[in-house]
């Protein structure tokens, strides 16, 4: 098989990963977050813990207990031993990072939308559930996305952590014909290259869905809130 | 039969808002729920479609009936969420801040409740697009709630609440963020409204605009009735304290 066809197939492995860990991630965060604000005070504190941890542990050091980890658990309950895929142990892996860093985001914009909102939709008589999901969940969306959207550039870098753990992606693609052709430079450089048409591409189609989600405000208020929108993102990439 | 409430209390905490409230109020009836702030009218007005649940006392409204009692955790403190979904399909409510759901449009805002209660998608619009009419906002159907004045959301949120068909419909200060010639056009749907033959209940501070839409009063100080009658009270008052609060 060609370099190229090697180097397609490592994106798309790479794409797969860190598509599947953001829908995974992004349900998990819902679950998260709003735990995090249940009234049920024994749940929001085992969640908080949760995500106390996670945020607190290199990532890489997430993927190893979740590949090594399952493996060995797997064994000491059933005796069995399971191999674990490395993409399934990496999907998981990734989307618990994701998720720990997503859900303070997604809180934090659940608690923006004022309760008048939800107080509205159940005085029209109209159940918990659905007022989640027409009311409050799309209003939530607006303030969370450029959160979001930074959180997912990052999530998209930390794939490649994922090749320490035998995932065929990019970065291992590029490491292994670094390796067998003495041009590391010009290798690398390629899959950076990639990395970074990806990530453009991202910030492009992040930046349609901003304006989309900000659509149903009115011209005036919308320049208003452009530039403390911009600043918020810019701060939050640079830290 | 309109709405019948039974010695309500209310506590948050150590304060109590509302002291054994018992008032009724036959059907079709414009009732003004008076004070100045910090009364309890809010408390009160919210309690009639549930939003507040009143810690003792029984309340009938639009054919259903709800007993309180606060310290007996046997019985059913409170309704269930499917009672008060019920409940909240007959008494509509507008919120002194509208409420309107700034991500759909006029016309969506409209046909949420009513196409999740069942209502066919058209039919739902054809409904919407006459009340829109009636509230002169023809135009409107597919503006965003941001884009209106505070007077034309405030009329959207009243149609949206008639898109119900409520027998009862509770107003929360809805003349509160409305400068003084706006006010006029919320009397004018108010008593438009009454003509049609619903049950209404206002809660407000001002008192040019309770003598215009009003046919019973309730005045409220304290969490206590101090007065109640028909609108003639506005011109007779029976009480010193209801006396005062009409001069200024």
């Amino acid at each position: 098989m060609g370099l190229t066809a090697l180097f397609a197939e490592a994106t798309v492995m790479t794409l797969g990963l860190a598509l599947s860990s953001l829908a995974m991630g992004l349900l998990m965060a819902i679950a998260f977050s709003l735990a995090e604000l249940s009234r049920f005070k024994p749940l929001a504190l085992t969640t908080s813990t949760i995500v106390a941890v996670l945020r607190g542990l290199p990532e890489i050091l997430v993927i190893f207990f979740v590949y090594f980890g399952s493996t060995h658990a797997i064994f000491l309950l059933t005796g069995e031993f399971v191999e674990v895929s490395p993409f399934l142990a990496g999907t998981i892996a990734l989307s618990l990072i994701y998720s720990a860093y997503a859900s303070q985001t997604l809180r934090g914009a659940f608690m923006a939308i004022p309760r008048g909102q939800a107080e509205a939709a159940s005085a029209l008589g109209i159940s918990k559930v659905r007022c989640f999901f027409r009311i409050t969940l799309p209003q939530t969306w607006r303030h969370a996305l450029p959160g979001l959207g930074n959180q997912w550039l990052v999530l998209l870098k930390d794939t490649a952590l994922v090749a320490l753990i035998g995932v065929h992606d990019l970065l291992l693609q590029a490491k292994m014909t670094a390796a067998s052709t003495y041009e590391p430079f010009t290798w690398y450089g390629i899959a950076a290259l990639i990395y970074l048409a990806i990530t453009l591409i991202s910030q492009n189609i992040l930046e349609r869905m901003k304006s989309r989600s900000n659509r149903h405000l009115t011209s005036s208020q919308s320049k208003m809130e452009t530039p403390t929108e911009s600043a918020v993102t810019s701060s939050e990439a640079t830290a | 039969m309109g709405i019948a409430v039974q010695s309500l209390s209310k506590s948050f905490g150590d304060h109590q808002v509302l002291k054994d409230i018992s008032f009724s109020i036959s059907k079709g009836e414009t009732t003004v729920l008076l004070g100045s702030s910090g009364a309890g009218k809010s408390t009160l007005l919210r309690m009639l479609n549930l939003l507040e649940s009143p810690d003792q006392g029984t309340l009938n409204i639009a054919d259903m009936a709800f007993t309180f009692h606060k310290n007996q955790r046997t019985g059913q403190k409170q309704p269930s969420s499917a009672e008060a979904c019920q409940l909240r399909r007959k008494v509509g409510m507008v919120f002194q801040q509208y409420h309107l759901w700034p991500h759909m449009t006029v016309l969506e805002n409209l046909i949420e409740a009513p196409v999740q209660q069942g209502m066919l998608k058209p039919e739902a619009r054809t409904k919407a697009m006459e009340l829109l009419a009636r509230m002169g906002l023809t135009d409107k159907a597919n503006a965003w709630p941001s884009s209106l004045s505070g007077g034309q959301q405030q009329r959207v949120a009243i149609a949206r609440a008639l898109m119900l068909s409520p027998e009862v419909l509770l107003f929360d200060e809805p003349t509160a963020a409305l400068d003084p010639a706006i006010t006029n056009q919320v009397v004018e749907i108010i008593n438009e409204l009454q003509a049609s033959g619903i049950t209404m209940v206002v809660v407000t501070h001002e008192v040019d605009f309770a003598r215009k839409i009003a046919s019973r009063v309730v005045y409220l100080e304290n969490g206590e009735i101090v007065e109640e009658g028909t609108a003639e009270r506005f011109t007779a008052p029976q009480t010193k304290a209801f006396e005062r609060y009409l001069q200024h």
